[in-house]
């Protein structure tokens, strides 16, 4: 079934359709990265090669994720003392996975296959929205195979805690509403039949027993569906917060006993539209909830255990402890790929630490006894011994992930759009109710009562409280299809008022990895040579040219005899009797401290190759910035790097010198951040987490999206920054549809109101108009939502 | 017309007994997931085995 790989001009990653790298094009490669290759060939080795025609045939909500640089180990998962699991009812044990990156139809028949390529899997049943996949293992299983087999598809798996009491409640939430929705419809399909008799002119006995009737039909639409509208009024009102449910809670309650009265003394009621408006409120309510969950779900809920074994040394013995088990001054081992569990100093070894994490320094640093490590920076190389100082809450990253919960907290809290204006509203509403009152009650009281009860009736703000919800809902459902996932509303409100743009460099700007960025004079024979020679370092250095190497064409080392390694850093060996030497290019002084370092192939004392290797600035950053720019923005650059290559990249993707910030830690650049006016901050991971919360916007572009989510109100995926013009190009259309059927649904009102106010309003005319309008709205909405 | 007085009440009762299959469906999670089944429906019969649709 699987097609053979054509040859030919793809531009684009056969795995994860990203664009090709052109050094990678001009060798006619078919992927974007090795990862991409190996998933591949996996998927049509398992005989999955499927994955891609359904992919094809199905429009996806996003595009596969490259695969993950490196293989984790997930072998905690199979501790039940670090990874409790459940027991169902027949004794097999299932786990709930988060399973990042899945996003269309083809990846839930992958997944579902799981039990045809691991015997050992019983079943798998992936929730696409919410991207959790339960898994059940048949006796002796393992979910670490399970792990490491969803990470080689190119997904990143979270083990979460199933059934976790949130979820359970949030679920059980989402019941309610339903239920709620469903006698509020309940109630208005039969009052709306009721009504249509009584409209037509029905009289004397079956006329009372319709009215009683339709008081019995519409109690529980006014009572058990609409309680989330009293309850939400009363907590407003006692917080003395003004929100569109007062105004619709007033309503509610004067119409249900001005009903009441009205059936008693035989005349007619408003249920039947009340009722229909219960429903509708409630439906679009449910609509934004569900979508916003898709989106909050994912950060919310997750508790998983990366990472969770640490190596304690006592005595002679090197023992697995689970990571709350930590204390300080224990001594830990910390082997290659790992990270440090805690901050100390470093007491035998030496290695390279990515410190990335909190500096935003794309070079690994060089440690050796006696220095400062952080926890969460990642070891790289070398296995090394560290004295734990600080512990948990304790380490610095602990106390950044506390101060951006506390930045968080403090952020004013946006008042929407609806209810700002609803709080002007009822107002207007209240003093026409009042002057009719006063000016018709003069003559008749009764009828003057019969009209201000219309008035407040029939302009309850329908048509406010259901634009809003309904436009958002369209908004963030598009937004989540063209990859930006968006907290909540009030980031979309917000989106239009920012003035000011901060980029971190390491990550956001760059890709955050060190690697080759220039080759020359690169023959299939030097590339081995120099491979060959280099595999036996373990610089990081070396390992980033080793592994560029490897995805070339030859993939066979020579043998090297006499290697050494020289006092100027480079390397020397002899490979069928030629000397080769790689060495440290430092012919370019200016370009010291610059993010590039260069290196020079020797072969016989002959320059033969010349490589560069740096932080590669993303595609397509100089243009969007531009573009950017050209909308008004102030665009700065804030980033923990050191001062020329922060300069580099700033002044090659466009940013003045003015605005450019170096050498900043995380607490620095949220001072700096609040020196703009109306600043968004664009990053990415943790060294950045307290600057995207100090932010009246912070948008993460890079990393897992539950990490940042927690941070900032939205993520960029796929493409990241290039993202940005469409994102704020998104939030414009919606603030302008919002603000076009509010103006509609004012404009509706205030007719509402005159026509009441001289008594035209009858519960016949209440009937058709409001529908009518909620129609409108719904109109709007849709049309809006189209232009998305 | 005063059959109406039966009519409407037992019309009221036919459509109380969809709020409560609907309540019911409601609880019991039917309503939890309305995206993975239309796609896993598709896409069942394809056997690994073979590697092709039968």
């Amino acid at each position: 079934m699987s097609e053979p790989p054509r040859i030919s001009l793809e531009t684009h990653c056969r795995h994860c359709q990203e664009p090709i790298p052109s050094d990678r094009l001009a060798m006619h490669d078919a992927f974007c990265c090795a990862g991409c290759q190996s998933v591949y060939t996996l998927l049509h080795a398992a005989g999955l090669g499927d994955y891609y025609h359904i992919q094809a045939s199905v429009p996806s909500l996003r595009k596969p994720q490259a695969a993950p640089d490196r293989a984790q180990d997930y072998s905690f998962l199979d501790d039940p003392e670090l990874t409790p699991v459940q027991t169902s009812a027949d004794g097999l044990r299932c786990l709930d996975f988060y399973v990042e990156g899945v996003h269309c139809a083809a990846c839930v028949w992958l997944i579902e296959k799981l039990p045809d390529i691991l015997p050992d899997v019983a079943s798998a049943r992936l929730q696409l929205g919410e991207a959790t996949a339960s898994v059940i293992l048949k006796q002796n299983g393992s979910f670490a195979k399970v792990a490491a087999m969803l990470q080689s598809f190119g997904y990143t798996p979270h083990a979460i805690k199933s059934k976790a009491e949130a979820e359970n409640f949030r679920r059980k939430e989402n019941h309610t509403h339903l239920i709620r929705i469903g006698v509020a419809a309940f109630s208005a399909g039969n009052l709306m039949i009721l009504s249509v008799a009584l409209y037509s002119g029905l009289t004397g006995d079956l006329a009372r027993y319709f009215h009683w009737l339709s008081l019995v039909l519409v109690l529980p639409a006014l009572t058990y569906s609409a309680w989330p509208f009293y309850r939400s009024a009363w907590a407003n009102i006692r917080q003395r917060h003004m929100s569109i449910d007062i105004p619709i809670a007033v309503s509610l309650l004067i119409g249900l006993f001005a009903g009441m009265w009205h059936v008693t003394t035989g005349q007619e009621t408003y249920y039947d539209s009340l009722s229909t408006l219960v429903f509708l409120l409630l439906l679009s309510r449910y609509a934004l909830a569900r979508v916003q969950q898709h989106v909050v779900g994912q950060s919310a809920f997750l508790e998983f255990y990366q990472n969770a074994v640490v190596h304690v040394i006592e005595g002679n013995q090197v023992i697995d402890r689970p990571l709350h088990s930590l204390a300080q001054g224990m001594h830990l081992e910390v082997r290659p790929n790992e990270r440090i569990p805690v901050d100390g100093i470093l007491i035998q070894g030496e290695s390279a630490v990515d410190q990335s994490i909190l500096s935003g320094e794309a070079y690994p640093v060089q440690i050796a006894p006696g220095s400062e490590v952080w926890c969460g920076t990642l070891n790289q190389n070398g296995t090394v011994v560290v004295e734990a100082r600080q512990v948990g809450e304790d380490t610095r990253i602990a106390r950044i992930l506390q101060q951006t919960r506390s930045n968080l907290l403090s952020r004013t809290r946006l008042v929407s759009t609806t209810d700002r204006l609803s709080r002007r509203f009822v107002a207007i509403v209240l003093t026409a109710a009042v002057l009719i009152l006063i000016l018709v009650g003069q003559q008749d009281m009764n009828a003057a009562f019969a009209r201000a009860l219309a008035l407040v009736i029939i302009s309850c703000p329908c048509a406010l409280a259901l634009t809003t919800p309904l436009i958002m809902t369209l908004s963030l459902k598009k937004a989540y299809r063209k990859g930006y996932l968006i907290k909540d509303t009030s980031a979309i409100e917000r989106l239009p008022q920012l003035r000011t743009l901060l980029f971190d460099k390491t990550g956001t700007l760059t890709e955050g990895r060190f690697e080759v960025l220039t080759a020359t004079g690169l023959t299939p024979e030097v590339a081995a040579a120099v491979g060959a020679l280099e595999s036996y370092s373990d610089h990081p250095v070396a390992r980033t040219l080793v592994a560029y190497l490897e995805t070339q064409e030859t993939l066979l080392w020579p043998r090297v005899e006499e290697f050494h390694a020289l006092n100027t850093g480079g390397v020397q060996g002899w490979i069928h009797g030629h000397l080769w030497t790689v060495l440290p290019d430092h012919r370019d002084a200016a370009q010291e401290g610059a993010p590039v370092t260069a290196l020079q192939v020797l072969c016989q004392g002959e320059p033969v190759a010349h490589f560069t290797l740096g932080d590669r600035i993303r595609p397509e950053m100089k243009a969007t910035l531009a573009a950017l720019k050209a909308q008004g923005f102030t665009l700065g650059l804030v980033s923990g790097d050191q001062q020329a290559a922060c300069l580099a990249v700033a002044r090659e993707v466009g940013i003045p010198d003015d605005q450019v910030f170096w050498r900043h830690t995380p607490e620095q650049k949220a001072a700096r951040i609040r020196e703009f006016k109306a600043p968004a901050m664009i990053g990415d991971g943790v060294n950045d987490m307290i600057a995207l919360a100090a932010a009246d916007l912070g948008i993460s572009v890079q990393g897992g999206v539950e990490d940042n989510l927690r941070a900032a109100d939205i993520h960029l995926s796929g493409g990241g920054v290039r993202h940005l013009p469409g994102l704020l190009q998104h939030a414009h259309i919606t603030m302008v549809t919002i603000r076009f059927s509010l103006g509609f649904s004012l404009c509706y009102n205030l007719l509402a109101i005159t026509a009441s106010g001289l008594g035209y309003v009858t519960p016949l005319f209440a009937a058709i108009l409001m529908p009518i309008s909620s129609l409108t709205v719904l109109a709007i909405a849709l049309y809006g939502g189209k232009r998305l | 017309m005063n059959v109406l007085i039966l009519m409407v009440p037992m019309a009221i009762g036919v459509s109380f007994v969809f709020v409560v299959a609907f309540v019911w469906a409601a609880r019991n999670g039917q309503f939890d997931d309305l995206e993975t089944p239309s796609h896993r429906i598709l896409y069942d019969e394809i056997d690994l085995k073979k590697g092709t649709q039968p």
